[in-house]
């Protein structure tokens, strides 16, 4: 085989597979049509096994012959053409050999618009408008009528059938036939128990389905089959109206406009069929086709009866062409995945239109039997499809359920892992934590009291120790514990608390010394913080310059000020001064055992300001500056 | 007291060298008089039972009891005595515990003598110093209480902050601020001098509270009938 007719070979199957459908599309519309030419009417409602028992004729005022019927009236269906040609009399001779000694039954399975039946010398005996109300165009009925022995005799067997039918109407009675009630009962039973019993259970059911339909778009506007599928419930409904006009005959104005136009049903139905094929139609468009129906209802208003008629037949018409294009195309697109359904909506849409075809044969005299029966498989179909939807939704309400359970169980899942996360996170940070805790203090302690410490061991090592030496290094230790133990107690205090830790610690040892402490922070902002670190920086710079001050200077009053400055770049930063006064003047080129300038200079640069320290004639000036908000 | 009545001085500290130098101090001040330098919590109780105290100063860890013991012991069984606590850091928490139990005043363990004799002095003539921490502690543990609106327990249990007046509570908001006694005095426009007896009141507040609840405590026992 060639790479040629490879490549070919699926395009041929495709041909053939698509040959294949549309020829079981054609038989499947081929298969409808007969079967709509059958009398199945006669099959629902079979009629009586009877001879021909009655002459008809024409009505009274034209000319007219006398003659056996075959049963049916097909010969007399007919059109008023003219505005004064709505009635016709049919004379109905019952035989002497029917002649009764027992109760005969006139039975009329079927006749359109109006009936009344009367003795030969003019006694109303029945009237369909008085025994119910039918109205429209395809609204008929059926007369059952007890013919007592004294009413033959008294009629001498002639009995009149007026027939009356609007403009444009086709007005006929069907078959007629009298006979004892023993040959007539199941017919006549069949019959009324179709149209008296199935037919208003079929109503109520279609009005709860559309209903149900236009609760499900309310609650559930997103998904489109659900418009598709309440566009036509509603039509459907509606076109059963007509049983209720015995009890609101305002509803005669509006049923035979309401039948009109129920074609636009079967459009939505077919958009509710395209979404079981998976071409989901948008729901604009079955929203425009409702309003459609509506505005084509109020245009029969306007329309004259002809014109009404016409746009019913056309109606009919277009719906069953509709309906077999779609069948088609329904049998070509079925897929094998969706076999059983499809098969049992093909045999559905065969039946559809099927009732259709024998509809219109039946109107226009084709088949014998007076059973409609497009109302009943139509039933049967828009019932199966609202359970087909239902069943669709369930499913996707299942997988929906499934869905939820699944992601439910993924989050609970997930939120375990982020739990065991956090937990871990947070064993992890308060490890970190007590890391940087452990490595501050430990620097804390490093930098401050070690130092002391190591001192004191160095000097009391030595020969001849200076008590007073070690006694001052061992309170300097035992102070710079405590900054280190009150700065970590507060995690970010206001400067001037921290400031108020070094004045309390310094009031008594200088008062002691008769040194006059003056400690001024009025005039320091509010909401000054610092860090751990910053806190400690700035009280050991300013505990080393009262040290030094104390040490080198002798003086006789100590003043410590604290204020907000503004540098040139207008950043706030805080100035604090410590001045000595009243003793020696400091001496720049003093030789120093330690590193106690460069300590603070270099304190002052971790806290981002300035030291300077500036020689008075009795004292000297500390100088501290530093950011506001730096270190905040 | 009349100025010329010695100052009967009560002193309990378990460490031994710190003992001796409290009671050195204490010796060599013309005005006190030691009436006993107590190592245990038990002995100071005896003394507490036996001798008259106008001042006890005490450690607040003990080898056999808590300072604050002792410091409740001695408030009941001499209401007028006075007690300080001593500290070797300034550990706010315990030292407010400390107060709420009786105590108006504290002493750091390496406070000079004249530091020392200061605080007792000041304490005697019934003020109280505070440090900016003190207060800090005792505002935030005011903060703790409930608010006025909130539902409480008891009504025979008054919150602190309506014990303070509104005079003391800017005393304390103040020195919580980190302001010296001489700065409260001119932002509040108030003598410098009676800063520390505000702060001698505030503390009796702070232990009133305590001793209410404690009344309370015990008549809901059944302890006592009042």
């Amino acid at each position: 085989m060639t790479a040629q007719a490879e490549s070919r070979r699926p395009v041929f199957d495709r041909a053939l597979a698509l040959a294949l459908r549309l020829a079981a599309g054609l038989a499947a519309l081929g298969l409808s049509i007969w079967i709509g030419f059958l009398p199945l009417g006669a099959w629902l409602a079979p009629l009586p096994p009877l001879a021909p028992v009655a002459l008809i004729s024409v009505d009274e005022s034209g000319s007219y012959g006398e003659g056996w019927l075959a049963g049916l009236l097909s010969g007399q269906r007919w059109f008023a053409d003219t505005q004064d040609e709505t009635s016709r009399t049919f004379r109905l001779t019952i035989p002497d050999q029917v002649a009764p000694d027992e109760t005969r039954y006139l039975w009329v399975p079927h006749f359109e618009q109006r009936l009344a039946v009367l003795t030969g010398s003019g006694n109303l005996l029945h009237d369909s408008i008085a025994v119910g109300l039918r109205g429209g165009p395809i609204r008929n009925a059926s007369a059952l009528v007890p013919l007592p022995p004294e009413v033959i005799q008294a009629s001498g067997g002639v009995l009149l059938l007026n027939v009356q039918a609007n403009l444009n109407r086709i007005g006929a009675p069907g078959p007629v036939y009298v006979a004892r009630w023993g040959d007539l009962a199941t017919s006549v039973h069949r019959l009324r128990l179709l149209e008296n019993t199935l037919r208003p259970a079929m109503f109520g059911a279609l009005l709860f389905l559309a209903i149900m339909s236009v609760g499900f778009v309310v609650l559930r506007g997103s998904d489109p089959t659900y418009y598709w599928l309440a566009g036509a419930m509603i039509p459907y409904a509606m076109v059963e109206t007509g049983l209720i006009t015995a009890y609101f005959p305002a509803l005669a104005q509006v049923d035979d406009r309401i039948f009109a136009v129920s074609g636009i049903g079967s459009l939505q139905l077919i958009g509710l069929l395209l979404t079981f094929k998976g071409r989901v139609p948008s729901r604009r468009n079955s929203v425009a086709l409702f309003v459609l129906y509506f505005v084509l209802v109020v245009a029969t208003f306007f329309m004259s009866k002809p014109a009404l008629v016409q746009v019913s037949a056309l109606m009919a018409l277009g719906t069953a062409l509709l309906s077999a294009l779609f069948l088609v195309f329904f049998a070509v697109e079925t897929r094998p995945e969706r076999r059983l359904i499809d098969l049992a909506l093909t045999v559905s849409l065969i039946m559809f239109i099927a009732g259709i075809v024998h509809d219109l044969l039946l109107k226009f005299g084709a088949h014998e039997s007076g059973v409609y029966v497009f109302r009943y498989v139509s039933f049967i179909m828009l019932t199966g499809i609202f359970g087909i939807v239902v069943q669709r939704q369930s499913g996707i309400a299942d997988a929906l359920d499934r869905s939820a359970e699944r992601m439910q169980h993924r989050l609970e899942e997930q939120e375990k892992k982020l739990a065991e996360y956090h937990r871990r996170e947070a064993v992890a940070l308060q490890s970190r934590a007590a890391e940087t805790e452990r490595q501050r203090i430990t620097a804390d302690l490093h930098d401050g009291m070690a130092g002391y410490l190591a001192t004191i061991v160095a000097l009391s090592e030595h020969d001849d120790p200076d008590d007073g030496e070690i006694s001052n290094l061992a309170k300097d230790a035992l102070n710079d514990l405590r900054f280190v133990i009150d700065a970590t107690s507060m995690s970010s205090p206001e400067l001037r608390v921290t400031l108020a830790i070094l004045r309390e610690r310094c009031l008594q040892p200088l008062d002691a010394l008769g040194i006059e402490l003056s400690w001024s922070m009025i005039d320091l902002p509010d909401d000054v913080h610092l860090s751990h670190e910053g806190n400690l920086q700035v009280l050991r710079i300013l505990q080393e310059a009262l040290n030094n001050s104390v040490r080198h200077g002798k003086p006789k009053t100590i003043d410590v000020t604290g204020r907000a400055i503004a540098r040139d770049d207008g950043a706030p930063w805080i100035e604090l001064v410590l001045e000595n006064r009243g003793g020696k003047g400091h001496d720049p080129g003093r030789p120093s055992r330690g590193f106690g300038t460069t300590n603070m200079i270099n304190r002052a640069k971790a806290l981002g300001g300035q030291f300077e320290l500036v020689p008075l004639p009795d004292g000297a000036r500390a100088r501290l500056t530093f950011p506001a908000h730096k270190q905040g | 007291m009349p100025e010329t009545d010695p100052i009967r001085v009560l002193l309990l500290e378990d460490s031994v060298p710190l003992l001796d130098r409290f009671a050195r101090i204490v010796g060599e001040w013309p005005r006190a008089d030691l009436v006993g330098a107590c190592e245990t919590l038990a002995s100071a109780r005896q003394a507490i039972a036996t001798k008259r105290v106008d001042i006890l100063v005490t450690d607040i860890n003990l080898p056999d009891g808590n300072g604050i013991d002792a410091i409740r012991m001695l408030l009941k069984e001499q209401p007028h005595a006075q007690a300080v606590v001593v500290s070797v850091l300034r550990d706010g928490p315990r030292v407010l515990e400390a107060i709420k139990a009786g105590a108006t005043g504290y002493v750091l363990k390496d406070d000079s003598s004249l530091g020392i004799r200061s605080v007792l002095e000041i304490v005697m003539e019934g003020k109280s110093p505070m440090s900016a921490l003190i207060a800090r502690q005792i505002v935030e543990s005011i903060r703790e209480e409930p608010a006025d609106d909130a539902p409480r327990q008891s009504v025979t249990t008054p919150a602190v902050p309506n014990l303070l007046s509104p005079r003391e509570r800017e005393v304390l908001t103040a020195i919580a601020r980190g302001f010296t006694n001489k700065e409260v005095a001119t932002l509040l426009g108030i003598s410098a001098n009676t800063i520390p007896v505000h702060v001698r009141n505030i503390y009796r507040k702070l232990d009133t509270t305590n001793r209410v609840e404690a009344v309370y405590e015990a008549q809901a026992q059944g302890l006592i009938d009042l």
